[in-house]
Parts: C-alpha cells; sequence; structure tokens
C-alpha cells in the first residue's frame, strides 16, 4: 500500500517495544529462502493452523453471524503487520486490519509496551477494519526476546451501542454515531483479562452477551493458533517460521506479476450505481473505475467516484482496500496464496473526498455492503473482461455477484427470552453467483454465496427463531432474481419475517436498487432483478397471528393483498435506507435480493435449459418468452420449437428497428 | 485475440464479432460508437426493476450491426455517451 510513513523511525532501526526486540524492517524482510518443499509443507501447515483457529472462535461464538454465518477471519501477520496467511472467512477484512498494528507499533511500543499474552482490541475504521462492527484482536507473538509476528482475529459483533440498535444505523451523520470505537486498548495484558477495558464496552453496548461471547471467541482463537506456532517453532526453528511469514508474501507477489503479466495490456472501464444517501428524495451516485494493466502492475483508478455522501454509504480508505481485495483475492488471484504480497503488484487511486475514500469523521457502517459491493463489483468486472485476452484464463471469466440487496436487516428489542438484544438477519448472504462461460462454470450458482465472504452460510431459519423474537413466512430463492443471459445468473433469496413474542421490538432497512439499477451483468445479458415479490415492504395484517394460530400461512403478495381484502390491513413501502422504527406483532417485512450477473445474449440461450429454469422456478413464464423468447407447449411441458423460432425472430426484429448507431442517434 | 463474450481482434487490428464475422471498428476505437444501440427502460424487461417514472438509469442495449447479437446491456444515465470499457493495446 503507497504513501504510509511507516515505521516513522526508519526501515534500518530496529525498537525495543517493551516485550521484546522488533527488527528493522529491512532485517525482517531479509531472509534465507527455503526449498520448495519444506516451504510448501510450512505454509500449509500455517494455514491449517489459523483455519483451526477460525474454527475456534465460531464454535466459542454463540452469534449467528459468526457461528452460523461465518464472519469470523483469522489471520497471521509478520512483525510488521504485513498479512502473511489468511484464513477466509472475510476476504475483505484481512487487508484492512494491517492499521491496527502499525498504529499499535507506532503509539504503544515506548509506553506502555507490548508485551507476550497482550490482546489489542480495534474497531476504528480510520485505522483498519471497515466499519465499527468489525472488531478485532490481536496478539503479539515473540520468541526468546523478539516480536516476530502477529494473530489477528476479527469478528462481525453486530450491536455496537450506535444511534440505532443492530450495529449500522441508517441514521448515522459521523462516526461519532455509529457506537464505540475501540483504539487499541489491551483487553488483556500479559495474559490477564483487564476486566475495565472488557467492562467500558460492555456498558455501551444493547447486547452485552453476543460481545462477550464475540470478545471470548476471539481470543479463544489467538490462544489455538498461539500454542500451534509455539510447536511449529520448536519442531522447525524460529529461523525457517520468519522466513516462511516472508516467502509466503513474496511468493504471492511473485505469482501475481506472472499473471498479470500473461495478460493483455490495456484499459478498462466499469461504473456501479446508486440511488440514496439520506432521504427524502434519492440521490444518484456512482462509483467509477478506470483500471489499467501495464506490464505486471495494475492500476486501479476510482476517478471520477461522486462525492461522500451525508450518510453511512461511504467507505474510508481502509475499506475501499477491503472490497478490492474481495474481489482480486477471488477472482484475479484466486489460485495465488491470499496475503499483503499479492497487492503489491496494485496501485490505487481514491480521490479524497469521494465516497471511496472520505474523511476522518465521516459516516461509514454502510461500507461492506454499500458503496463496498459496487467497489468489489467494478474489479469483478473489468477482471472478467482482463481474462478474455488469454485462453489461458476463459474458465475463470466471471460476471459480477449478486451486489444489491434492499433488507429490513437490523433489529433491536426485547427477546421471547425476556432479555435486551439486537442483531442483524444474514439472510442477504445467500446470494446469486455471476455466470460463467461455456469453458467454464457456465451458469451462477443459486443462493451460493456472498462475494465478500465466500465461505459463509446462512444461519439456520430455526436459529433465528430460536435467537431472534421473530418467526419466519417463508425464506426461498427468489423468481427471476437471476440475470437472463445465454448464461444466467445465480438466484438470490427473498425472506418474510414477524415479529413474535416480544413486548417492543424494531427494524431498520438498508438497501439500494429501487431508483437505480446497481447490479450488473457482462457482454449481453440483463442485469439481474429483485424478482417478483414485489417492492421491499411492511405489511400490516389485521390479527395475523390468530389467523395463523388457526393455520394461516401467507407466503407470497398476492395472498398479502387477498387478506387485506378481507381482514383489513395495509402496505408500507420502504425507501431503500428507512431509520428503525417500532413494529408489531401483525406486521411482516418483506426483503429481496438481486440474483447474479450473467454472461452473452438471453436469445442464445438453449430452449431446453429454459424450460429446465421454469421448472426450478428460477424465472417465469413472462421471462421465458418477453426474454429468451422461448414458448412451452403447456400440454407436454416441452419447447414449442416453431413458435419459439418465430418469437426470437420478432426480438431479432425488435432489435433492428430500435437500434441506432451513436452518431446517427444525436441528430 | 479475444477481448469480449462476443469479440475479438483479428490480425488486421479490427474489432470483429465472432457469431457472423461482421467487422466492426479499429482496435483502438470504442466499439460501442460503431453498433446500434438502443435506450430500454428497466421496467420493459420482467421482475422488480426501478420504474419508469422514477428510474434514475436506463439499459442501452448494443447490437452486432451483422446478425444483431445483443453484445452488451451497459447501465447508464439517460443520454449518457456509450462508455468505452475495453481499450486493450495491440
Amino acid at each position: 500500500m503507497s504513501g504510509n510513513i511507516f515505521p516513522s523511525w526508519g526501515e534500518d532501526q530496529g525498537k525495543d517495544v517493551g516485550g521484546g526486540w522488533l527488527p528493522s524492517l529491512r532485517e525482517v524482510r531479509k531472509y534465507e529462502k527455503l526449498d520448495p518443499v519444506e516451504f510448501d509443507i510450512l505454509a500449509h501447515r500455517l494455514y491449517s493452523i489459523i483455519n483451526e483457529a477460525r474454527q475456534a472462535v465460531m464454535r466459542v461464538s454463540g452469534s449467528p453471524v459468526v457461528a452460523e454465518g461465518g464472519e469470523a477471519m483469522f489471520a497471521v501477520y509478520d512483525a510488521y503487520g504485513w498479512t502473511s496467511s489468511l484464513a477466509c472467512g472475510l476476504l475483505l477484512h484481512v487487508i484492512g486490519t494491517e492499521g491496527f498494528m502499525r498504529e499499535i507499533l507506532e503509539v504503544q511500543s515506548e509506553f506502555p509496551g507490548i508485551f507476550e499474552g497482550d490482546v489489542f482490541m480495534y474497531n476504528e475504521p480510520s485505522i483498519g477494519g471497515i466499519h465499527a462492527c468489525d472488531q478485532w484482536s490481536g496478539t503479539p507473538i515473540f520468541h526468546e526476546g523478539e516480536l516476530i509476528g502477529w494473530l489477528g482475529s476479527l469478528t462481525h459483533t453486530a450491536e455496537t451501542g450506535a444511534i440505532e440498535p443492530g450495529g449500522m444505523p441508517p441514521s448515522s451523520r459521523s462516526l461519532l454515531h455509529e457506537g464505540y470505537r475501540v483504539q487499541g486498548l489491551k483487553l488483556m495484558e500479559k495474559g490477564r483479562l483487564n476486566k475495565a477495558v472488557q467492562n467500558s464496552v460492555l456498558r455501551a453496548t444493547r447486547d452485552p452477551a453476543y460481545y462477550t461471547l464475540d470478545m471470548r471467541a476471539r481470543v479463544a482463537g489467538l490462544n489455538v493458533a498461539r500454542e500451534r506456532i509455539a510447536q511449529l517453532i520448536s519442531r522447525y526453528g524460529v529461523k525457517k517460521i520468519k522466513a516462511l511469514l516472508q516467502q509466503n508474501m513474496d511468493s504471492s507477489e511473485e505469482q501475481a506479476r506472472a499473471k498479470l503479466k500473461s495478460l493483455a495490456d490495456g484499459t478498462w472501464r466499469a461504473i456501479n450505481f446508486g440511488d440514496w444517501d439520506i432521504g427524502p428524495d434519492p440521490r444518484f451516485w456512482k462509483v467509477a473505475l478506470t483500471a489499467t494493466k501495464e506490464k505486471d502492475e495494475l492500476t486501479l483508478d476510482f476517478s471520477g467516484t461522486s462525492e461522500a455522501n451525508k450518510g453511512p454509504v461511504n467507505c474510508m480508505i481502509w475499506g475501499t482496500w477491503g472490497n478490492i481485495f474481495v474481489a482480486i483475492a477471488s477472482q484475479l488471484f484466486w489460485e495465488i496464496p491470499g496475503n499483503a504480497g499479492m497487492i503489491r503488484p496494485l496501485k490505487l487511486i481514491a480521490p479524497e473526498g469521494s465516497l471511496v475514500n472520505v474523511q476522518f469523521l465521516s459516516p461509514c457502517v454502510m461500507c461492506p455492503p454499500m458503496p463496498g459491493h459496487h467497489i468489489s463489483n467494478v474489479v469483478t468486472t473489468i477482471i472478467a473482461k482482463m481474462y478474455y485476452t488469454n485462453k489461458k484464463y476463459w474458465g475463470d471469466i466471471n460476471a459480477p455477484w449478486c451486489a444489491t440487496s434492499w433488507v429490513g436487516a437490523f433489529w433491536g428489542g426485547m427477546t421471547q427470552h425476556g432479555y435486551a438484544s439486537a442483531g442483524m438477519f444474514g439472510d442477504s448472504w445467500a446470494r446469486g453467483t455471476g455466470a460463467g462461460i461455456d469453458e467454464g462454470r457456465g451458469d451462477g450458482c443459486d443462493t451460493g454465496a456472498f462475494q465478500m465472504t465466500v465461505e459463509s452460510c446462512i444461519p439456520d431459519v430455526e436459529m433465528n427463531e430460536l435467537m431472534y423474537p421473530f418467526l419466519y413466512l417463508w425464506r426461498r430463492e427468489e423468481m427471476d432474481t437471476a440475470a437472463p443471459g445465454r448464461w444466467r445468473g445465480g438466484a438470490s433469496v427473498s425472506f418474510a419475517v414477524v415479529p413474535h413474542n416480544t413486548p417492543s421490538v424494531t427494524i431498520a432497512f438498508r438497501g439500494t436498487g429501487k431508483y437505480a439499477q446497481q447490479s450488473q451483468s457482462l457482454d449481453g445479458a440483463y442485469p439481474p432483478s429483485f424478482g417478483r415479490s414485489g417492492a421491499v415492504a411492511i405489511v400490516e395484517l389485521n390479527h395475523l397471528k390468530d389467523e395463523m394460530a388457526k393455520g394461516a400461512k401467507p407466503d407470497n403478495v398476492q395472498d398479502f393483498k387477498d387478506y387485506i381484502a378481507k381482514a383489513g390491513g395495509q402496505f408500507w413501502y420502504v425507501n431503500p435506507f428507512e431509520p428503525s422504527q417500532p413494529i408489531s406483532q401483525d406486521d411482516v417485512i418483506l426483503s429481496l435480493n438481486c440474483g447474479g450477473g450473467g454472461v452473452g445474449d438471453p436469445l442464445d440461450r438453449e430452449p431446453a435449459r429454459v424450460v429446465t429454469d421454469l421448472g426450478m422456478n428460477i424465472f417465469s413464464m413472462e421471462m421465458a418468452r418477453e426474454i429468451f423468447g422461448v414458448i412451452m407447449d403447456p400440454a407436454t411441458g416441452t419447447v414449442d420449437e416453431e413458435a419459439t423460432r418465430i418469437r426470437r425472430e420478432e426480438i431479432r426484429a425488435r432489435r433492428r428497428e430500435r437500434g441506432k448507431v451513436w452518431e446517427e442517434s444525436k441528430k | 485475440m479475444r477481448i469480449h463474450y462476443y469479440l475479438e481482434i483479428d490480425a488486421d487490428h479490427k474489432i470483429r464479432c465472432l457469431k457472423c464475422g461482421a467487422s466492426i471498428c479499429d482496435a483502438h476505437e470504442n466499439y460501442k460508437t460503431h453498433v446500434p444501440r438502443a435506450e430500454v427502460m428497466p421496467d420493459e424487461i420482467p421482475g422488480k426493476r426501478p420504474a419508469r417514472d422514477e428510474a434514475l438509469t436506463v439499459y442501452y442495449e448494443y447490437y452486432c450491426p451483422g446478425c444483431y447479437t445483443l453484445l452488451d446491456v451497459e447501465v447508464g444515465e439517460k443520454g449518457a455517451a456509450p462508455m468505452w470499457d475495453i481499450n486493450v493495446a495491440v
């Protein structure tokens, strides 16, 4: 990462950090290369260790977001905080956490000092990480009086004591509205819990239970990894482990540069749009990327991106790096071990004051989904376009994944168990992935994954119903969300919940896509949509619980309309961001997600595939007829070949009629 | 050299349709300014999309001038010039 003056004491000076000696940066980076076999063995061993530690974090945490959804990251860093190996829970967080160790070294090494067994905590987006929910704990690794590395563990701890419950307040107008921000306090000192530090956070959150579980889960992960690394050192010697930390990064850098070299030079562009800031009217904004690849370097220039929003739809620079890393690690360098080495060939231009590089104290709590998905999406798009220039990579071409959710995401209130809590619905991680092309993966994966956390699962409905004061009316793959193309995108989830057995509960919404198309496709496929369940809404259905007790189970918008006509009620259509508002036990919260992007002209999709899609409720008959030009014989459930041929000719004729070359269209 | 699902740069440094062979423009030009384009409202396509009376973006469809294959559906502001999204150095 360019532009940092770190370490401030210079690259040639070492430093006494209290608990041991930190050699100079130049010395740390100098090492005797391990032979290829030993390097492979040790690199995989280290990777297993941090994966085991991540599993420990997930098993100790009781939070549905972490334990069920897998929003937990674990990494090992070198002595100066550069990422050497990562256990990918959230790709988003990895590179963004490096700033924490830099600040610890800069401000704490002289006093109070850094010691064996210290566990530092951060959730400050201006220093590292993405937003206040992303809570990191890290510990130094010392060996015989020398600081040789760091371990770091991060969880998405939903509730942060912000101005609204649930951790991501749509009403935020300043970083100061986004809850507690811990700045490198020692949760543990020399192996002992500092209860004062723990309490200072516990008393600042609406949900001390999940906070405590997540905090202890992170410490448990650190303990597991610390023990395993000590075993590794005792077996192979510290010299080799220090070499391993550096060689991991150098090896990834070398592979990344070689891959860039194998692609044609050129310039590619992509833009993603958003439509909301603080209301009451929409605000049109965009994330624009010009990517220039020259030899073994790639410049990502976000000039042309809109100025910062007044509300929380912004990223600080670490958030932007994190979202770039999502696409780089999962698309461009997916086969290369993920670490700081793979981003060394990248140059980032992010104009200050734009929504990809906002100033200190600007609100930014929505950064991961917005504009984070926009950032990951434009980078994914240019990578797909670059890949065409080398046949070797055609199998890896991937349309942008689902980037758009518009959901009642954050709740707060009393649970059915009688305690105050708050949280986030993780259902939206079940999104459609982007399509590939003929030589690759073909169609996108339905409810496949969330690009920023490719290993994610979604919490079981039963787990959410157990932990949260809500019941589900449905959670399903939503028809017509997938992008229609020669290769279609993956379908995404929709869900509807009803408050249950709670005296008071609020819901807040987040989203984009009501006014501007955000999610996109590639090379002739149409963009994905929110499907057919209507708009995002709170639907009040009079006496709903009484009717449900008698067996009623409305499971689509038409049912709601029929119900309202019979028993009364109303729709409240919501805007992309609606602040927390109280809801009653007769309210249904309806949430939608767009599907994944497709590739190629829908008229090139084999009719038989479209009929299969119809059978799986991926597409509607309307989509089949209007966009794919496929007519199914209702009697046999098979393709009507002649009617399909005629329909496709009609669509092509309409294209001829409507299409005008740009210069002509200006006349 | 292939540069797109349906396009390549041929030996004469022209951008060409891989399906019908139509020659579109020189490799150093924006192919989108040389092919037919149609402005389409998002709600012309099935599924929940921005409604035409409040949409801030439209879809620009670009077609191969030879076979009318849909080459790209670009999301853009109304009246926006074609985006030069692919400029491969040859």
